[in-house]
């Protein structure tokens, strides 16, 4: 028996989960509906368990209407990773255990809180059944691993390259990354946007492909310019490359 | 998909394009009428703005129906046989001595430029650069070898500067008509990328949504409700087949929806981890299709466990997939009613192979399949 912290948006089943965690297994259970609720809760309570989705649809709607108006000032996209984040300094540090659908865009998520959080259970959220949640949270609370069959494949295979020593290398990598994400798709705006010369991007563009992407994804075969192979992940990926934890940890 | 935007995108120019251009060179040849013929030459001064006259009736048929390109080969080549034709008839009808006399260019000289800006524009799909290289090699050398005969192989300098500037004026023709079609293949593509991004994010919420509204009514009413099982199994095999459509496709999410398919009557002892490894869309196909297969074999003759592994070696990615049955006799995979047989010949045709691996409890099938293609197109 656990107390449990349940992020989830869709509060109709997460209602219903949260109380069959109670009656059926006697977790105490609380639940709130976005990360920042999740982080107020932390702070004052104890928990020994967070469970959270990765992303959030109100939120990731919100911004991305700002980012492509433009507007970023202030923090970048909230997701549970700022939960994870968050409840590592909290009190009782309570363990965390990531619910999801787990569609492609939470794919880079995952693999960050696995090799960067260290996140040993997960749990796909499709089952409708609470028995799995339940077997996640006694071994995450317990220090232990669960990880559910229709989320393994989305983990990193042993020996695979962290996304610290590829996409997240370093600053410049960071900045082309996140420029790219935000809209800005040619040299000339990269080179605006991020400060660094004209050359320099030109020079380290070929590099993110050859040496980053393709240690992520052995299969990719570049056929455009590297520019546009990366535009095209960062379509793809645009909510990680865009979160706000991500950023706090590498800025 | 793209490819086939841009083609549709470049007909619709160049059907916009064509009788704009015809009419063009309507206007063109009754200018030359008027500027380059004799005012005593009634005869030809009447041929030029004869073939004005057939252009324009070219120009409003061109734009009531769907064109001369989209007609075929035939009706292209006789558009471009004019580039040749209608040079030769102006070269007769002006006098001699004032062919290629101003440095401007030769009479006519902007007759091909509405064509050639249209040809290169247009998506041919095969010999596209022998084409276009022919056709301006023949718009440059005719007014050369017209001075030539005009003045009997003694050109003036005016006149080969004529003839020069006459060419250039034709490329810079078909230049600006590969720098419109560029234009909208870069607006196509932007547009394109711009709403896949947009279904994606839509497709990617409304199937997490889909998948927890699900899993809610499972909880209310029972995992086993066969209504639910069919929309679950719906919404499994429409997401796969939009996963296979892509060009490169994620392998995690191809294992992950053909593992969800099975679920409430498969367990799985061992699933790979993938993380973002993409593969090209006939080999998706084949390991999506080879993996529903293996995984319906464990349920049918086998006690309904399995477990599946999946490496990448030496550019080869490997499939394999191990039940707790009786075993597999060597037989099955030469039975060609079996979907062991069609699916051994597929990963053949792939560069790929279908092979029980002995010595294993049950059975135990290796599916191998080259990550690049054959090797002619690992090569290229």
């Amino acid at each position: 028996m656990s107390t449990v912290l349940l992020v989830e948006d869709h509060s109709g089943y997460a209602g219903l989960v949260c109380r069959e965690l109670g009656t059926a297994h006697g977790h105490e259970t609380v639940l709130v509906s976005d990360p920042a609720a999740a982080l107020r809760e932390l702070a004052t309570r104890a928990y020994d368990v967070a469970v959270v989705d990765v992303l959030y649809e109100p939120l990731v709607r919100d911004f991305a209407a700002r980012r492509t108006r433009g507007g970023l000032a202030g923090p970048l996209l909230a997701s549970g990773l700022s939960v994870i984040r968050a409840a590592g300094a909290a009190p009782g540090r309570p363990r965390p255990v990531i619910w999801s659908s787990g569609e492609a865009n939470r794919h880079l998520h995952l693999l960050f809180a696995f090799q960067e959080f260290g996140v040993r259970a997960y749990c796909s959220k499709g089952t409708g059944s609470v028995e799995p949640l339940h077997r996640a949270i006694v071994a995450a609370a317990a220090g232990g691993r669960y990880v559910d069959r229709l989320l393994d494949p989305y983990l990193p295979a042993a020996g695979a390259v962290p996304l610290r020593r590829t996409i997240l290398r370093d600053q410049s990598r960071r900045a082309i990354w996140r420029a790219i994400a935000l809209g800005y798709h040619s040299r000339r705006e990269l080179a605006t946007i991020t400060g660094y010369s004209d050359r320099h991007i030109g020079n380290l563009v070929p590099t993110m492909v050859a040496e980053d992407l393709q240690l992520l994804d052995p299969g990719l075969r570049p056929g455009r310019s590297p520019l546009s192979e990366l535009v095209r992940f960062a379509a793809h990926h645009w909510e990680f490359l865009l979160d706000e934890a991500v950023r706090e940890l590498y800025p | 998909m793209s490819e086939d935007l841009y083609r549709a995108t470049s007909r619709r120019l160049a059907h916009s394009l064509q009788p704009a251009m015809a009419s063009l060179q309507a206007v063109i040849l009754v200018c030359s009428a008027i500027e380059d013929i004799d005012t005593s030459a009634l005869f030809g001064r009447s041929v030029l703005c004869s073939l004005a006259a057939v252009h324009l009736v070219g120009a409003v048929w061109m734009w009531r129906t769907v064109g001369l390109f989209e007609r075929g080969p035939f009706w292209v080549g006789l558009w471009l046989s004019m580039l040749v034709v209608i040079p030769l008839v102006e070269a007769h009808l002006v006098r001699s001595a004032s062919y290629a006399g101003y440095i401007a260019g030769v009479p006519l000289f902007a007759y091909p430029a509405g064509l050639l800006a249209v040809l290169a524009c247009y998506p041919w799909t095969r010999h596209r650069l022998l084409l276009d290289t022919a056709v301006l090699a023949v718009v440059a050398l005719e007014p050369l070898l017209i001075v030539l005969q005009l003045h009997s192989g003694h050109p003036t300098g005016t006149n080969l500067f004529s003839v020069t500037a006459s060419f250039v004026w034709s490329l810079l023709a078909y230049l600006v008509g590969r720098v419109i079609a560029r234009i909208f293949r870069g607006a196509v593509t932007g547009q394109l990328e711009t709403q896949q991004e947009d279904y994606r994010e839509f497709f990617d919420f409304l199937h997490s949504h889909v998948d927890t509204v699900i899993a809610a009514v499972r909880r209310r009413v029972g995992p086993d409700v066969p209504e639910i099982q069919q929309l679950r199994h719906t919404v499994c095999d429409r997401r796969l087949a939009m996963l296979l459509l892509r060009d490169a496709v994620p392998l995690a999410e191809v294992f992950k929806e053909n593992l969800r398919f099975f679920d409430t009557a498969l367990t799985v002892t061992a699933f790979p981890r993938v993380g973002l490894l993409t593969v090209r869309r006939p080999v998706g196909v084949l390991l999506s299709r080879a993996l529903g297969d293996l995984l319906k074999n464990a349920i049918q003759h086998a006690d309904g466990t399995a477990e599946v592994d999946f490496s990448t070696h030496q550019g080869s990615a490997v499939l394999e997939v191990g039940d707790r049955g009786p075993g597999l006799s060597p037989a099955v995979f030469e039975d060609a009613s079996t979907s062991l047989y069609a699916l051994r010949r597929a990963a053949r045709d792939l560069g790929g192979d279908l092979v029980a691996v002995p010595g294993r409890q049950g059975a135990h099938l290796r599916l191998s399949v080259p990550l690049y293609g054959t090797v002619a197109e690992r090569s290229a």
